[in-house]
């Protein structure tokens, strides 16, 4: 195992000291993406503000065009109004949090003075813990098996590149659109039969890169 | 609802920055020209031109001649529904050139359509969809007169359905109003496909646009599985004003389109739509038209129903 990782480090290590196209980094986000599609009737779902952080890295295909990826833990909040059909066992306001780590995959493509970019891609979530809050009574329920385990989603977005020296800074604004079914088959009796919902909203993010070889 | 409006904003904000980068050669056309020829659009029919564009669209109709199934609750004829079916449909639509070569693009769409007497509302109830759709495109191709492009798009939809005959037949069943038998249904549904465009131009005058799309979404009822539809369409355009020097343009096409069904889970639905449009072509910097379009749709039962109606499209180019 730690060959494998000293090897896939000897890899991009090597890639990077090749190019100067490469950029690696870190990332930190806050989102409020919300729970969209089938809920009992009586139970509202509102958004809350999630986060997330972690790694990112991209090369430059052509000089306009780069593709990017990355893995960041993630974090999504949403108030639930009514957490019984949740947890079959309460009824009162509770805060489900759902993590999982994220993985996106996708491209930018810079405008003509390369500070401008659109970007657009596929984020994979592989989901970690979904967990009901409840303050009255101060109850922690685990509510993971009413989820399923990969998620994906799609997104788009644009920002602007700072360029300080060999560093690239990089404000984002994204919006991300749920692919697949967050519901794992038919979790509660209160839904109709083959419940659907879906994860969509905003993203702020901010990116701090190494352009090495003071490339593009 | 509040997060496409904030997605709306964004991109707004986003487009002058975006448009500033364009070169200056793009900048010189920023309607859809091709060959000499000025496109006029046609609402239905996707459009192959890589533009920054920004279109609403307003529209509504009825039927002629409505021929509604019979309402049967065992072997009893309950209601033999008559009267007529009305629609009434909304769009606003953005599209962004990135590139020369991209584009991505957003839209939001109601459409509602209901009877408008007690008997056609019996049988045909209230059927309203929302829907907002993601897309890029890309070109593929562009000589002096042809130009083809494809596009990968994404909906993302509700709709809701109030089915009257269904949920009397549902009551009388378990002689109660029931939970698992609601008056209103909703369903999110998503939809994804792929579209190529094309357009030529054969002079200044005329111009031909078409598109065909495959495409493959969840299906409206409950319990029913994804498919794979089918649309496609052709339009033929002519532009008064090169010939007569009148700035009017006259468009006129026909649309054809696989849905799923609002009320089978193993069937699709088709919708056979002709259009003509008639617009302003003084400028390239925005298209006004009103747009007739008569509808050859399914409204169930084996029965079908021919809708008369007619939009305001204006689009404004950047």
């Amino acid at each position: 195992m730690k060959r494998h990782v000293l090897l896939i480090l000897a890899m991009v290590m090597s890639i990077v000291g090749a190019s100067a196209q490469v950029h690696l980094g870190v990332t930190g986000y806050a989102q409020q993406l919300s729970l969209n599609g089938d809920s009992p009737d009586d139970q509202t779902i509102t958004s809350g503000l999630g986060y997330g952080a972690g790694v990112s890295a991209g090369y430059f295909v052509t000089s306009d065009i780069q593709l990017t990826l990355g893995v960041t833990y993630d974090v999504r909040n949403n108030t639930v109004s009514n957490v019984l059909p949740l947890t079959d066992s309460l009824e009162a306001i509770g805060d489900f949090s759902l993590t999982s780590f994220a993985i996106p995959v996708g491209v930018r493509i810079y405008g003509g003075s390369q500070t401008w970019y659109f970007s657009s891609g596929i984020t994979f979530r592989l989901h970690n813990d979904a967990q009901v809050v409840v303050l009255d009574p101060d109850t922690t329920m685990s509510v993971s098996n009413a989820f399923v385990q990969l998620e994906g989603s799609l997104y788009l977005g644009f920002g602007y590149m700072f360029r300080l020296g060999d560093v690239r800074l990089i404000p984002e604004l994204r919006y991300e659109q749920g692919l697949t079914n967050l519901l794992n088959g038919e979790p509660l009796a209160s839904l109709p039969p083959a419940a659907v919902m879906r994860s969509s909203g905003f993203s702020f993010r901010f990116f701090a890169e190494y352009a090495f070889g003071g490339g593009l | 609802m509040r997060q496409l409006l904030l997605l709306g904003i964004a991109i707004l904000l986003a487009t002058p920055a975006f448009a500033n980068e364009t070169d200056s050669s793009d900048l010189a056309s920023p309607g859809p020209i091709l060959g000499g020829h000025l496109f006029q659009p046609l609402g239905g029919m996707p459009g192959p031109f890589i533009r920054t564009v920004s279109q609403v669209t307003v529209g509504g109709g009825t039927t002629l001649n409505l021929e509604l199934p019979i309402i049967t609750i065992g072997d009893r004829i309950v209601v033999a529904p008559k009267g007529s079916l009305a629609i009434v449909s909304m769009q606003a639509f953005h599209e962004q050139r990135i590139k020369d070569w991209l584009s991505v693009y957003g839209g939001f769409r109601l459409v509602g359509r209901l009877g408008t007497n007690v008997t056609s509302l019996l049988s045909q109830g209230v059927n309203t969809a929302t829907s907002f759709n993601l897309g890029w495109k890309v070109r593929v191709i562009e000589t002096r007169k042809f130009l083809g492009t494809l596009s990968l798009d994404l909906t993302n939809g509700t709709v809701a359905t109030v089915d009257v005959d269904q949920w009397i037949a549902g009551v009388i069943d378990s002689s109660a109003v029931v939970s698992e038998n609601p008056l209103v249904q909703t369903k999110p549904v998503l939809i994804t496909g792929l579209t190529a465009r094309g357009a030529y131009a054969f002079n200044e005058t005329f111009g031909l646009s078409t598109f065909i799309a495959g495409l493959y979404g969840e299906a409206i009822v409950r319990g029913g599985n994804a498919a794979i539809y089918f649309d496609g369409g052709i339009a033929l355009n002519a532009d008064l004003r090169p010939t007569t020097d009148v700035p009017v343009a006259i468009a006129g096409g026909i649309v054809y389109r696989q849905t799923p069904s609002v009320d089978d889970a193993t069937s699709g639905s088709s919708v056979t739509t002709g259009s003509l449009r008639i617009g302003y072509s003084g400028t390239q910097h925005f298209a006004f038209g009103f747009q007739i379009n008569a509808q050859y749709g399914d409204v169930g039962g084996e029965k079908q129903a021919f809708f008369v109606g007619g939009a305001l499209d204006m689009r404004f180019y950047y």
